[in-house]
């Protein structure tokens, strides 16, 4: 039999937290539902943190665009700021589940559940965010790259909680892109990719971020493809190195479907997104 | 078992409740609100469809005591003591064969219209895109939804 409890600030839910042996945090609740039901979390309480005003803050800084962890994937569809500026993670929400599930699903629990088919994380892994996690009275920023462990697991304390996430601004000249495959709207993803490339002062590319969904136990960034890019003209001797990394550092448990298709999908996909972010960037003047 | 208060179509009530049970189980077992649909069972299929403050929301996804202190509205409360014009929309197109998925896709054609009173097609499309109807092909639904929005547009 459980309790609710839906806290007001993030001392009160550190309070709970800590004074609770059995307790869960809540932000939109997609999964958490899900987990219930299924049995594998059996929580004596429930902390709800979605009503904190400091989660669900948007900010524009001057070191880039801070979200609040409990901000619905709804809410960055709606803001016309942030489409403009990271037009690639906004496209990506909008395909993400259904309308009901983008109402109440949050950035931040979807980087807490760590779940490798999740879109939203690979294209922020791509895009060099952090995250924010505070504890009673610290807090520490940690790349999202280094936020994931092992399957399911985070670098997240007991007592911590994430409490935003700082996506960086763009640099100048760059573009980026996201393909993946779902059997249908709304299913889970099979396979994704998400690129994000640096223009240099001349025709190469200066850096490249390149990140997986479902391609690993946990998201993860591929950094021997992304090696494969820099400094090259992006032409098709290169991006078909990358997608070789890419190929060649999966991890692939048993599934559905065999480990020889998805690795066939996935070198289709990552030469589709690589040739798409370099397509959007910039020409580079002679 | 928890008190949790609930306001549900402007009324409300208290249950006591594991506060852990989806909405969808306390509306009907709790509330007789037969409407919601049970289907699926796993935030995929939308028969649960409700709104929580306006948005539309698989009750089969959030625990009760998550609604707590917020408005909650079932197909049974959408038109007030009639149709509402989405439903009557519904009706007059014949939108529906078997039913099952009528009362979730009615609000989120509600959510949809009450943010985009002017959708496209596509956007019709989008908009319910957390909904299966295995019946219909769904065409006859977005021209339901597309007449619905029109008539609010005159």
């Amino acid at each position: 039999m459980g309790e609710y409890v839906k806290v007001e600030s993030v001392e009160e839910a550190q309070r709970s937290l800590r004074e609770e042996t059995s307790a869960t945090v809540v932000a939109g609740g997609q999964e958490v539902t899900l987990d219930l039901r299924q049995g594998s979390i059996d929580p004596r309480v429930l902390v709800d943190i979605s009503d904190v005003d400091a989660l669900n803050e948007i900010a524009h800084t001057a070191d880039g665009l801070r979200v609040g962890s409990c901000v619905t994937y709804r809410d960055l569809e709606r803001d016309k700021d942030i489409r403009a500026e990271y037009p690639t993670l906004v496209e990506t929400i909008e395909g993400i589940a259904g309308p009901q599930v983008r109402n109440n699903g949050t950035l931040g629990g979807a980087l807490c559940d760590a779940d490798p088919v999740f879109d939203a994380p690979t294209v922020l892994l791509a895009l060099d965010a952090s995250v924010t996690l505070s504890a009673d009275e610290t807090a520490r920023t940690v790349p999202l790259s280094e936020f994931y462990t092992s399957e399911g697991e985070t670098v997240l304390a007991d007592e911590e909680l994430l409490t935003s996430i700082l996506v960086p601004t763009p640099p100048a000249r760059s573009a980026g892109a996201y393909r993946s495959m779902t059997p249908r709207q709304g299913d889970s993803t099979v396979a994704g990719v998400a690129v994000r490339l640096v223009r240099g002062d001349d025709t190469a590319c200066r850096r490249a971020r390149i990140a997986l969904t479902n391609g690993a136990p946990m998201p993860r960034r591929v950094p021997s493809a992304e090696a494969a890019l820099a400094g090259t003209t992006l032409d098709e001797e290169h991006i078909e190195r990358a997608a070789n990394a890419i190929r060649d550092a999966l991890e692939l448990p048993d599934d559905l479907r065999s480990a020889s298709y998805r690795e066939t999908v996935f070198g289709r996909l990552a030469g589709r997104a690589i040739r798409d972010a370099r397509d959007g960037l910039p020409e580079v003047k002679p | 078992m928890t008190d949790v208060q609930l306001t549900v179509n402007g009324n409300e009530h208290t249950v006591a409740v594991d506060a852990h049970r989806p909405l969808r189980d306390v509306l009907r077992q709790e509330l007789g609100l037969t409407g919601t649909k049970e289907s699926c069972d796993s935030g995929v299929c939308g028969a649960c469809t409700v709104l929580v403050d306006g948005d539309a929301t698989k009750s089969c996804l959030v625990p009760v005591g998550k609604v707590a202190d917020t408005t909650v509205t079932t197909i049974e409360g959408v038109g007030g003591d009639g149709l509402s014009d989405v439903q009557q929309a519904f009706v007059d197109g014949f939108a529906s064969q078997c039913g099952y998925c009528m009362p979730g896709l009615v609000l989120s054609a509600h959510d949809l219209l009450a943010d985009n009173p002017e959708p496209t097609v596509e956007e019709i499309r989008a908009g319910i895109s957390g909904n299966v109807c295995r019946c219909t092909g769904y065409v006859k639904i977005v021209d339901a939804i597309m007449d619905a929005a029109d008539a609010r547009e005159r």
